[in-house]
Formats: C-alpha cells, sequence, structure tokens
C-alpha cells in the first residue's frame, strides 16, 4: 500500500539541496509500487556500483 | 452514520432457534441503546461471539482460539449441518443508505470460509469498523499491558491508519538498510581478508603502505638496487625487477615452483571451525530433545493471557483454557508457568540456534573457498613434482561441501557424514607441510644455484606483494566510496523517517489528549497526569518504530504507565484508550457493545463509566450486557431513553430468552396487581429499598456504622435513621426529612421479606399494606430524583449542599411555615 505522505516527503526533499536525488527517486518507486525492500536495496547497490565504476574511468 | 437495527442470531453458540436482539422500539426507526440484564451463562455472550464473528475479515472469534475449539465450536452443538443454519445477521442503520441487512452464514464444508449475504458489504463494514465495537470484561488492560511496544505501534498504526507509513519505516529498517550494511561489510571483509594474506606474506603484523615500502625495498636492496621514497615507484619497479626472472628451463621450473610454494602459503586453516562445529552441533543435539516444543512456541502469548486471566479467577478448580484440562487453580497456575518457561526456553533456544547456523555458514563457505585456491595450487605443483599427493585436503574440502549442503541446510534433521575435527584440520596442515617439503626438496633437486632460488623467491614474493596490495587498495576505495553512498542514503532515509515520525508523534498527541480527557472522568485521580502515547526512540532494535503509553505518577515520569499502576487504575486506563479509540477511529459507526465491563471497575467507580458514556457518548448507541441487577437497575434510572430487555433464562433448545424488563417500581406493581404475587412484590421491595437506601446513605454521606463482615450489613432500621438525622442536620425542615419518617413506619412489614425472615414465622402481610409501603418508598425516592440529569442528589462539600449533577434538584433548609404548607400538600 503507498503512502500519500511519504511520496509528499519525498517530493519536498527531492525540492532540497543536499539529498540524493536518484535515491529520492528510489523510494519514490519503491513507495508507488509497493516494493519488496530487497528488491529497492539491490536497485540502491546498482547505483552505487555503476557510480563507482564512472568515478574509476573518470580517475583513471 | 451507522447503527444497528437488529442483531440475529441463529444455530449459532449458545442459540439454537434464531434469536432477535432488537434494538428499536415500535414507532422509531432510529436504533437505540440497549442493556440486557441476564445472570452468568444465559446467553449473553453468544451475541458477542455472533458479533465478533460477523465483524471479523478473518471470521474468527479470538478467545475460541485454544486447541480443540476454533470454528468447529461456533455452530449450536445441537444444528444439524443437512437441515440448520448457523449464521449471524445484522440490520443496520445507515443514514447514507448504502447498508441494509447482511448475513453470515458458517460453512460447515470449509468452516473457515462462511458465506456472504455479500462480499462488497461485508468489505465496507470491515472498513467502518477500524475499531471493534465489542469490549469484553477480561479485554479491558488487554491494549496496555499484553502487548509489546512493536505491537502496540502496529495496532496503532492500523487503527490511526498510517499502516503505510508504518511499513515503509518498517521496509527500510529490516530490509534496505541491513541490505546495504550487508555489501558494505562484504567488501570490508575482503579488504580484510586480502590484508590478511598481505601481512602474512611479508611476515609483518600489519600491511599498511609503510610496511609494504619498507619489505619491498628491503628485497631490493639484496640486490643492491636503491630503496624508493613512495609506494608507487616500488610498485612500478616491480615488473622490473621480475625480468630478471630465469628463462632457462631450470629457470621456469624453479618460478613455477616458487609460485606454487607462495600460494600454498597464502592458505592458513581454520583453528576455531572444528571447536565452533562441534559447539554448534551439540547446541542442535540439545535443542533437538525440545523439538517437539517447537511447533508449540506460538501459543506463549496465549499462556500469558491465560495467566493474567487465571489470576482474577476466584474458583478453586477451572479448566486450563489453553490445552482443556481440569485443574485445581493453584495447580493450573503452576502448570501454565511451567510450561510458559519452558516454550520461553525453546523460543530463545531456537533463535540461538539459528544466530550460531548463520555464522557457521559463513565460516564455512569462507574455508570452503581457500580449500578450493590450495587444491588449485597443489595441482599445479604436480604437474612438475609428480610424487605429491593432497588426499587429505581433497577430504577436507568434500567434508566442507558435505556441511554445507547437509547438516547446514537443515540442522535439525540433517547428518554430518565426515566430521571436521581438530585431527582432519592437522591433517590437512601436516599435508601441506609435507607439500611444501617435497617442493622444497624438488628445487634443490634440479640444482639451480642459492641465488637463482632467492631471486624466484623474491620475485614472486615482490609480484604477490604487488598484485596484493592494488587489490587492497582497490577494495579500500571501494568500501570508502560505498561507505560514503551508503551514508548519504542513510542520511535520507534518517530525514524521511523523521519526516514520518513527527506526523505520527502529531497523531499521537491528539489521541493522548483524549485518553486523558477520558481517564479524568473515570478517576478523579490528581496523582497521575499527562497520559500519552508515545514513541519508543531510545537506541535499539525497534526505536523510531515501537510505542508506549507514559504518564507522569506523582510527577514522575513512567514508561510504560503498567508499572506503576494498580490493577485498578489499569483497567480506567484500559477503558481510556478504548472509548478514545473508538471515538478517534470509528468514526462512521457510532456503536459499541460492552459485555459486563463494569466487573473490572471498583464499585464506586462504576457511575464514572456512566458519566463517561453520557457526556462524550450520548450521540453513540451502545448496548451494555450485565449479570449485576443493581447495576441494571441504575442504568434504567440514569438512561430512561435505552431500550431495558432480560435474560428470563435460558435453554439448551432455543438459547436465551429475551424479554422486556421495566424498572423495580413497575415490576413491583406489576406483581402487586396479581394477589398470588404479593410475597414477589415485598421481597422485590425489601430489596430495593434496602440497596436504595444504602446509596442514599453513600450519596449525602450519612453515618453509617461500619460493616466488619458479610453477614453484619446495617439494618433497615438504622439505615433510616441515619439518612434521617444527616438529613435533618443539612436541611433542616423539608419535606423530605418528614418523608423518611413516614416511610420508615413500614420498614415493620418490608422487614418481613428479607432473605434471614423466619420462614415459619407465620407472619401474612396483605397485598395493601406492601402497595402503601410502595407508595411511601417511591414518594420518598421522588424527594431524592432528579428528572432532568437522571440522577440522585449528592452531598457537595465545597458547597456545603445537597443537590444533583445538574443543580436542578437541590434539598435546602426551608422556613418552618413553608415547610408545613409542603407537607400539607
Amino acid at each position: 500500500m503507498s503512502s500519500e505522505i511519504i511520496k509528499k516527503h519525498l517530493d519536498d526533499l527531492k525540492k532540497q539541496k543536499g539529498f540524493d536525488s536518484d535515491f529520492v527517486d528510489l523510494l519514490a518507486t519503491a513507495n508507488d509500487a509497493n516494493e519488496d525492500g530487497r528488491d529497492t536495496a539491490a536497485k540502491i547497490l546498482e547505483v552505487i556500483k555503476k557510480r563507482y565504476v564512472e568515478s574509476k574511468e573518470n580517475n583513471s | 452514520m451507522l447503527k444497528v437495527k437488529k442483531i440475529t442470531l441463529s444455530g449459532f453458540r449458545g442459540i439454537l432457534k434464531p434469536q432477535d436482539l432488537v434494538l428499536t422500539v415500535k414507532g422509531d426507526s432510529v436504533p437505540r441503546s440497549l442493556v440486557l440484564y441476564g445472570l452468568n451463562s444465559s446467553g449473553k455472550t453468544s451475541f458477542v461471539d455472533g458479533l465478533e464473528w460477523f465483524l471479523s475479515k478473518e471470521n474468527r472469534i479470538e478467545w475460541l482460539k485454544r486447541q480443540d475449539a476454533e470454528e468447529k465450536a461456533y455452530p449450536h452443538q445441537a444444528v444439524d449441518p443437512k437441515k440448520d443454519e448457523s449464521f449471524v445477521e445484522l440490520e443496520f442503520y445507515d443514514t447514507d443508505k448504502k447498508l441494509a441487512t447482511l448475513r453470515k452464514t458458517y460453512n460447515h464444508k470449509t468452516i473457515t470460509k462462511p458465506v456472504l449475504s455479500s462480499e462488497d458489504d461485508f468489505e465496507s463494514v470491515y472498513k467502518a469498523f477500524v475499531i471493534r465495537p465489542y469490549l469484553r470484561y477480561l479485554e479491558v488492560i488487554d491494549f496496555i499491558y499484553n502487548h509489546t511496544g512493536v505491537e502496540k505501534y502496529q495496532k496503532l498504526a492500523n487503527w490511526m491508519g498510517f499502516e503505510s507509513e508504518q511499513e515503509f519505516q518498517e521496509k527500510l529498517a529490516v530490509r534496505i538498510l541491513p541490505e546495504l550494511k550487508k555489501k558494505k561489510d562484504g567488501i570490508e571483509g575482503n579488504a580484510e581478508l586480502l590484508e590478511g594474506q598481505l601481512s602474512r606474506l611479508m611476515g609483518t603484523l600489519t600491511a599498511t603502505e609503510a610496511d609494504v615500502l619498507r619489505v619491498g625495498n628491503e628485497i631490493l636492496g639484496n640486490y643492491k638496487i636503491s630503496s624508493h621514497s613512495n609506494i608507487q615507484a616500488l610498485l612500478n619497479h616491480i615488473p622490473e625487477f621480475a625480468k630478471l626472472r630465469a628463462t632457462s628451463s631450470v629457470g621456469i621450473t624453479v618460478d613455477k615452483l616458487t609460485q606454487a610454494e607462495t600460494g600454498i602459503g597464502f592458505f592458513k586453516e581454520s583453528d576455531t571451525l572444528p571447536d565452533s562445529l562441534a559447539q554448534g552441533q551439540s547446541q542442535v543435539e540439545d535443542f533437538k530433545k525440545e523439538k517437539e516444543k517447537v511447533g508449540q512456541i506460538d501459543v506463549i502469548s496465549l499462556y500469558d493471557q491465560a495467566l493474567a486471566a487465571l489470576t482474577k479467577r476466584t474458583e478453586t478448580s477451572v479448566q486450563c483454557p489453553v490445552c482443556g484440562t481440569q485443574w485445581e487453580k493453584e495447580k493450573l497456575v503452576e502448570h501454565i508457568q511451567k510450561e510458559l518457561g519452558l516454550l520461553t526456553k525453546v523460543k530463545q533456544d531456537k533463535e540461538a540456534i539459528e544466530r550460531t547456523i548463520a555464522t557457521l555458514k559463513s565460516s564455512v563457505r569462507l574455508e570452503l573457498d581457500s580449500a578450493k585456491k590450495l587444491l588449485a595450487k597443489y595441482e599445479d605443483a604436480q604437474k612438475i613434482v609428480t610424487s605429491i599427493s593432497y588426499e587429505k585436503t581433497k577430504e577436507y574440502q568434500a567434508a566442507l561441501s558435505g556441511l554445507e549442503d547437509n547438516w547446514l541446510a537443515n540442522p535439525l534433521t540433517g547428518s554430518i557424514a565426515t566430521p571436521i575435527t581438530k585431527e582432519l584440520v592437522e591433517r590437512v596442515t601436516k599435508e601441506k607441510e609435507e607439500i611444501l617439503k617435497q617442493i622444497s626438496a624438488e628445487k634443490n633437486k634440479i640444482q639451480p644455484s642459492k641465488e637463482d632460488i632467492r631471486l624466484a623467491g623474491d620475485i614472486e614474493k615482490l609480484s604477490q606483494m604487488r598484485t596484493k596490495w592494488l587489490e587492497t587498495v582497490e577494495q579500500r576505495a571501494e568500501l570508502a566510496f560505498a561507505t560514503a553512498q551508503v551514508d548519504s542514503f542513510i542520511a535520507l532515509s534518517n530525514k524521511l523517517i523523521g519526516l514520518i515520525q513527527d506526523n505520527i508523534k502529531a497523531r499521537f498527541n491528539e489521541i493522548s489528549e483524549r485518553i486523558g480527557k477520558y481517564f479524568s472522568i473515570l478517576r478523579n485521580d490528581k496523582d497521575i497526569k499527562n497520559i500519552e502515547i508515545v514513541l519508543n526512540e531510545e537506541k535499539g532494535k525497534a526505536a523510531g518504530r515501537s510505542a508506549e503509553i507514559q504518564l507522569h505518577y506523582y510527577d514522575v515520569s513512567v514508561k510504560p504507565a503498567y508499572k506503576v499502576l494498580s490493577e485498578s487504575l489499569l483497567n480506567s486506563l484500559g477503558l481510556a484508550v478504548y472509548f478514545t479509540c473508538i471515538k478517534q477511529f470509528n468514526t462512521e459507526c457510532r456503536f459499541i457493545v460492552l459485555d459486563d465491563i463494569m466487573n473490572s471497575l471498583d464499585i464506586d467507580k462504576r457511575d464514572t463509566l456512566l458519566d463517561l458514556i453520557e457526556k462524550e457518548f450520548g450521540d453513540y448507541q451502545v448496548v451494555l450486557f450485565t449479570h449485576d441487577y443493581y447495576w441494571f437497575q441504575k442504568i434504567i434510572r440514569r438512561f430512561p431513553t435505552w431500550i431495558p430487555k432480560k435474560i428470563k433464562g435460558w435453554k439448551y433448545e432455543t438459547g436465551a430468552m429475551i424479554d422486556v424488563a421495566t424498572t423495580t417500581q413497575e415490576e413491583i406493581e406489576e406483581n402487586l396487581a396479581d394477589a398470588t404475587k404479593t410475597e414477589t412484590a415485598g421481597w422485590l421491595l425489601e430489596r430495593h429499598v434496602e440497596s436504595l437506601l444504602n446509596e442514599l446513605c453513600e450519596n449525602i454521606w450519612a453515618e453509617i456504622r461500619y460493616r466488619y463482615t458479610k453477614n453484619d450489613p446495617p439494618s433497615m432500621e438504622e439505615l433510616f435513621n441515619a439518612l434521617h438525622k444527616r438529613l435533618k442536620d443539612k436541611t433542616k425542615n423539608h419535606p423530605a426529612v418528614q418523608q423518611v419518617l413516614e416511610t420508615k413506619k413500614y420498614e415493620p412489614i418490608l422487614r418481613n421479606f428479607v432473605s434471614h425472615a423466619r420462614s415459619n414465622s407465620g407472619t401474612s402481610v396483605a397485598p395493601q399494606e406492601v402497595k402503601r409501603a410502595a407508595e411511601e418508598w417511591f414518594k420518598l425516592e421522588k424527594e431524592f430524583w432528579c428528572g432532568d440529569c437522571h440522577q440522585f442528589v449528592e452531598y457537595h462539600q465545597t458547597k456545603d449542599s445537597i443537590e444533583c449533577e445538574c443543580g436542578k434538584k437541590k434539598l435546602e433548609a426551608i422556613a418552618i411555615e413553608s415547610a408545613k404548607a409542603k407537607v400539607a400538600q
């Protein structure tokens, strides 16, 4: 069951500076789709992995 | 708005033939409140059971969950499933005109799935009754006492409609964040493993940049190569140095053997694994003895509740509510405590086993990976030294593999084919040392120079140091990156949780205020203040996801509230919480059923429950069941618009026989109209006069002799005298003073009907005498009764006056002439 309150909080957080907007989007999807927590975690780890590979490429 | 016009039960619990509880009166379709009087075991609870089953989405009656009861116990025992139906039907009064009559029929074929007259309408009903609208005596303190903080939070989430927020919090706390932490720990573990291998290779305690630089420079120094000032320069130099590797066939063989030697050297058998496995195995073996109890862990809460309920019972012989056996009460308490102790221990043991197995699984996996790498190195060496045999290591690998697939996968039923013993590990170590010796011997046999051997060793060592250092640096960099990313996610998650919690706290504050208000109506206790439902935010597993009731007791903050409250105060708090939840969450349904709950309150606090209903639930439809006749009459007097009904009797074939109830006055008058029922009328009048004299004396603070024992109550004459004296002191010549004396004249007549009167006294009383006594008494009662607030007058110390709650009825001292005139009238 998705929560309108969480949706609103996440919208507000996205507008604020200082929070990772990709992560905010992932949480918003998790809320909207009532996603299993492990699936959300896997998506977050995927983002982190991708960013790490990119950062290595940029540094090399 | 939803109320109920009629509840019908048939073939259900104690009711065989269709039985209606009609909640309307002729000529008025709007449902009313009802008070139903019936002795214990007269069938009242069948209606509550029926209602619970009707309103339960899971089609369950909670208190019948015990073994051998459950759904099988719902239909009346005499019901013939082929001919008769067992059903509960409710006729609703719905201002939105959406719901009319709904019926839930017991399904004998699939007892957990009843037949619903309309699935959609039932769904609407389940949604509308957020809080179950029935409260039983034993459930009054349930929420406060029998639930953990996490359970309270989940229940409140369900009632207050923040389930999705609660689920999201739960998802973040127990699914997402632990997965991220697991990944981070994995990277950290790999880095530590690499550092361990590097430090073993270098023969140092740590594996820092300085260690690598120092050891690397030392090796190069042996070849007159000048030291490098930084790690990068050293790493760049190592490939150059490796070019010195011999190119002859002897040199190549020596290189290969050295590589194998170094690789084998990385392997370090686990010294602790055999002991850890043996301990785990013995833990599991001990636990297997408790295996039969494992399936019963779920009944722990049932035993807890049974124990709590049992302490309130006064009978000496009772039935175990869990297993159904008949016991002496004390022995049953002992039995339940023993079972509870055993099951709690089994539960704790089971959780401990699960933790142990998880740790063992990860240790075995690491050891198995290492053993596989070792075998690969042995194979490489065997290509050169064919005599190398590594059967023990193969055995070790097979044992680890078997352990992982079998026992660790299913510790309670799986077996261990080859145990991992210290002896086996020692044999693997010995085999490794033997193989290393063989490799060393082979190197000597092919007779390279000492310099060649040393050079090959140093090249391999430096190359491995370079590889392991780069891998370690890579892992550390990944760890630092992942940590920063996860921390950034945690910051977001904390902010979000903080916002969710602020919202929930605001909602808690809303209901806390109401709980405090209702509690103060039920108990005017100045020492208990600031009752609040608060979020548990202390550090711990469920911080921010658990709730508790907190209050100030003698100005000290106490949480959970039940720590300091007596049973009586807990009952009042339980009622305050329940009524708050009904008011707050059942916004669409103004209907409550209270089953004998006043038994949970002290006698002097029962009026306050009626005050609460009157002040706060005046627009609610209340259905109140009681087995206390005095209380029943009090409710009839206090709420004249309620429908009064009584259960005349109960028969197995039919169930409760419900009849219209009347006030005592009407009942006495009815009996007096029949000459054969004078005795009954006199008996009713005597009981009524005696109980009301007690109440009036208490109300106006009349001094009565202390009642030492049950058999030594003040006599009727004493009560009349006390009432007269107090009234005279406070109101001087008020006509009520004279009326007390007039009524007292009939005391000798009423005395004939007291339960302890001599049965063969030969005294017979004429109906006219009883009638006159009744008339005088009810005249007196009128003097004390307020028709507006439906309450008797009371003495108010602050005003030093005798008046009713609303102040319209007041007994005041009046002038003699006026008093005479009033009496004359």
